[in-house]
């Protein structure tokens, strides 16, 4: 048996996979045991789970991956320094840690002697998009912020061959482009994006001209360039993504993160992701062009803006898109690896129905005595049911419109919830929106929330062409559902859109997941219960966490939840919690958590 | 006039690049247009090991980190 270990660090979203014999066994964020979010520190804890959870050690691997070249990163780090310091570039870098620059040595000790084997990071996205994916051969196409000088990749799989022959390179960043203007509306970079494509609806696209004029131009055949002149990460030292070049140019300033949000803003996301969507919708068509192939993969950063996703999907370029669940640079630590076991070992692929990603359910887990264990420990009253019993209980308690933190399973590797380490409620009260933004998810207002609906009634609530088991492309509702957008203009929230108003946006999109009951049998039949008790086939599936904390990995990470929330039950595994049942649980609520 | 930004995906990327790379290509207005070629080749080199307990980034374990077998 031949066993690998993938590993992504040192930017965001650090990362540990493991491969045996080209399956994927186990993968994991580092975030998920260090609740930092978005944490970049090489993934200690997350190798720790691959090898403790396979009765492995470091002794057992036979390979690493490493998603990235450090070298050639360094290299283009000294590019940008040159460019903008000059004869100072020297002085400059000599400031930056560089310590993850060396590939040999950034492996534990007792890994001595065993073969490190690293790729380009693009090719580590082209990677976990093909391999995974259920095509044979399929066009792929890479967009995320900067890797080591690539930003933008073209390729093609085949069989078990992977390869990139086309595209742009730093500071030429649609990835980046978007993170200038998740600055300027005042989110987190690398962390805030979901929420700019979030708050554009609520914009009208006026800036896109301006835009096109100044910032970026984008080619008919996808290809892209930006002005330097306005974005200041080309420095490598640079604190802010934008200038004050770029906020004069927008005619405001940069929002400041507790800022009241404007139409100002708003209109500005609209631009911004109007333009985003345009220089997708070309990239994907040349990748058509260039590969004549009607199948298409997509990962990066990039690829996580699931209403570009859409647009691709609905442009009848490709007649099927497949999306890596962990897009970002966490997916990278699979992509190497299968990339390791395919292309470099040579060995054979065979596409799996669906996918070959288990649901990404590739996390963490843990069993009912291993929970009650936590449960007794803190003094937390509970009952425990059996499958069925428990799938009736709590579907009663969300057609009740209770709100449930549903933990069960292994965790989901990427950053959506699908049904394992999720909040649940039902979508129809025209309240739910704002109780669970406010009083649960502790986050802004505008903020939409996902649908999960069972996949075999997905047609009669969407318009959608196929399957979206991951929430990583948009759909309309259905026009049977929808209500008039009438009187509510600018960032007007409280605004019913549809018959499930808690999962509508202002232009009638919903962010979908359709259930299975191969990927995930337990919510299939939880979401099957609900549809029996009210005519529904929807939850509301929000992630399991607060704003600005990592998804909850363990019962008592989901303990904390819950205390700290006003979640109405809890359930976790076969047991059953009441909010009203619980008195001074020895839970520590002291760690703080830092609103992003 | 800046190096071919196609030249550096042909040669491999040795773990300690012997010269500084290309430029950077920060002309503005100029047409966008897409690089062809296969990009570096992957490196593959021996671990030399370095302790967990030494890296200034290593922070503290959260057991237990699963109670579920994977195979």
């Amino acid at each position: 048996m031949t066993t690998i270990l993938g590993v992504s660090a040192h930017y965001h979203d650090s990362a540990a996979c493991l491969v045996r014999d080209g399956r994927v066994v186990a993968a994991v964020h580092e975030e998920a045991f260090s609740r930092r979010k978005h944490d970049a520190r090489f993934p200690v804890e997350a190798i720790r789970f691959c090898l403790d959870s396979a009765g492995l050690t470091v002794s057992d691997l036979d390979y690493y991956g490493y998603y990235e070249l450090p070298a050639l990163k360094r290299q283009r780090v000294a590019a940008s320094a040159r460019a903008v310091h000059g004869d100072r570039a020297d002085a400059v870098l000599a400031t930056l840690d560089q310590r993850q620059a060396d590939l040999a040595s950034m492996l534990p000790a007792t890994s001595r002697g065993t073969k490190v084997y690293a790729v380009e990071h693009h090719l580590s996205h082209a990677a976990s998009a093909f391999y995974p994916s259920p095509y044979e051969e399929a066009a792929i196409v890479t967009v995320d912020g900067v890797g080591e000088y690539t930003t933008t990749s073209i390729g093609r799989g085949r069989g078990n061959r992977v390869e990139l022959s086309r595209r742009i390179s730093f500071p030429h960043s649609l990835g980046l482009f978007y993170s200038a203007f998740t600055h300027y509306c005042g989110f987190r970079v690398n962390s805030g994006e979901y929420k700019l494509m979030g708050l554009a609806p609520y914009g009208t696209p006026r800036h896109t001209g301006l835009i096109e004029a100044e910032l970026i131009r984008i080619a008919p055949d996808g290809s892209f360039r930006l002005n330097p002149r306005y974005f200041a990460y080309v420095d490598p030292r640079a604190v802010d993504i934008v200038g004050s070049d770029f906020e004069d140019l927008l005619g405001q300033p940069r929002r400041k993160p507790d800022d009241p949000l404007t139409d100002h803003y708003a209109d500005v996301a609209a631009s911004a992701q109007a333009v985003f969507e345009k220089a997708m919708l070309a990239i994907a068509r040349s990748a058509r062009e260039l590969t004549g192939l009607r199948k298409l993969c997509l990962a990066g950063g990039g690829a996580l803006n699931c209403v570009a996703n859409r647009k691709i999907q609905e442009s009848g370029e490709f007649d099927e898109v497949w999306v890596q669940p962990a897009a970002g640079d966490a997916g990278g630590s699979l992509g190497v690896a299968l990339h390791l076991w395919h292309h470099h070992l040579g060995n054979p692929r065979t596409p799996r129905k669906g996918d070959s990603m288990s649901g990404s359910l590739l996390g963490p887990g843990f069993d009912d005595d291993a929970i009650r264990l936590t449960l007794d420990s803190v003094g937390a009253r509970y009952h425990r049911l059996e499958p069925d019993q428990l799938v009736r209980h709590v579907a009663g308690l969300l057609a009740a419109e209770k709100i449930v933190g549903w933990y069960q399973g292994r965790m989901e590797f990427g950053p959506r919830a699908l049904g394992n380490r999720s909040i649940l409620a039902d979508p129809r009260p025209a309240w739910m929106q704002r109780r669970l933004n406010l009083s649960i998810k502790f986050r802004e207002g505008f903020r939409p929330f996902a649908p999960a609906v069972l996949a075999e009634h997905a047609r009669a609530y969407f318009d959608v062409p196929g399957e979206s088991p991951y929430m990583l492309f948009t759909a309309p509702v259905a026009e049977s559902l929808r209500k008039p957008v009438t009187g509510a203009t600018g960032l007007a929230f409280d605004t019913a859109t549809s018959d499930l108003p808690a999962i509508t946006h202002r232009d009638h999109s919903a962010r979908l997941q359709t259930v299975d009951a191969g990927r995930n049998p337990l919510f299939h039949r939880l979401l099957s219960e609900f549809h029996r008790l009210t005519g529904v086939p929807v939850l509301v599936n929000t992630s399991f966490n607060v704003r600005g904390e990592p998804i909850v990995c363990t019962p008592m990470d989901a303990l904390r939840c819950f205390l700290r929330t006003e979640l109405d039950h809890l359930v976790v595994g076969s047991y059953v919690l009441d909010r009203a049942d619980q008195d001074d649980l020895a839970v520590d609520l002291t760690a703080p958590i830092e609103l992003d | 006039m800046l190096r071919s930004l196609a030249s550096r995906f042909r040669r491999p990327a040795s773990p300690e690049p012997a010269d500084p790379g290309p430029d950077l290509d920060l002309a503005w207005p100029d047409e966008p247009r897409w690089e062809d070629g296969d990009g570096p080749e992957p490196v593959v080199v021996t671990a030399t090991g370095d302790p967990l307990a030494d890296r200034p980034d290593s922070h503290a374990p959260q057991a237990p980190l699963t109670s579920y077998p994977l195979s």
